[in-house]
């Protein structure tokens, strides 16, 4: 199993996404750092499994998510 | 590969949300939820998940967070991105951007995403078609 992450042309570790807590926000803190840029991330997973609880507590159900391939993000410009 | 329809007088457009941050996805990606295998595929602005049939795709809906519907529709929304789930190369559900819940939708709770009942009737009636294929290899 593994999982990584990269970016394809600008990767500066000293710059880093706030903590963002809706996933939204984190979309916006994304884009903010990727546009303008002409970077892209991408995501490749090798045979990746990982359990998703349904919902938060211990109680929890966990449901088997297996990911193997890639995803390439880029901006776009705002209309 | 059937792709958007009309739209309803009576419905919600997803749209109407500002893009603030849109993005392109491209995609070569196989996931499986409880074994329920699925291929994601895109065109930039909008991404199709692909399932084999009905019973996968019931099973991977089975699998997914409690609430995950709404947070995944404000996240597609505001990076104006449109997820189509496919059975059998029929759209049966659209979420984000380009989703249009109306009052099916509404009627299942499955608003903020859009139920196409077309491909929903459709992806039956392929899956139908699939089991007497089965059942008539069978007996010859």
């Amino acid at each position: 199993m593994a999982w990584g992450k990269r970016m394809a042309e600008s990767d500066t570790p000293d710059e880093r996404i706030e903590e963002s807590t809706t996933w939204p926000d984190l979309a916006v803190g994304l884009y903010d750092r990727l546009t303008g840029r002409g970077t892209e991330i991408i995501y490749d997973f090798e045979d990746m499994t990982v359990q998703v609880p349904s919902t938060t507590g211990e109680d929890a159900d966990h449901a088997e998510w297996h990911l193997d391939g890639t995803v390439r993000i880029t901006t776009r410009e705002r209309d | 590969m059937e792709r958007s329809g009309s739209r309803p007088a009576n419905v919600t457009d997803q749209r109407a949300t500002p893009a603030r941050a849109p993005l392109s996805v491209a995609t070569d990606l196989t996931i499986a939820v409880n074994g329920a295998r699925a291929e994601v595929e895109s065109t930039g602005e909008r991404l199709f998940v692909e399932f084999r049939s009905i019973g996968d795709a019931i099973r991977a809906a089975r699998g997914r967070p409690a609430g995950i519907g709404t947070d995944l529709s404000e996240l597609l929304t505001v990076t104006d991105l449109t997820l189509e789930f496919r059975v059998r190369d029929r759209t049966v559900a659209v979420a984000g951007a380009g989703a249009r819940p109306g009052a099916v939708s509404r009627s299942l709770g499955a608003d903020p995403f859009e139920i196409r009942l077309g491909g929903v009737l459709g992806a039956i009636g392929r899956e139908l078609s699939a089991a007497i294929d089965v059942v008539s290899d069978l007996l010859n």
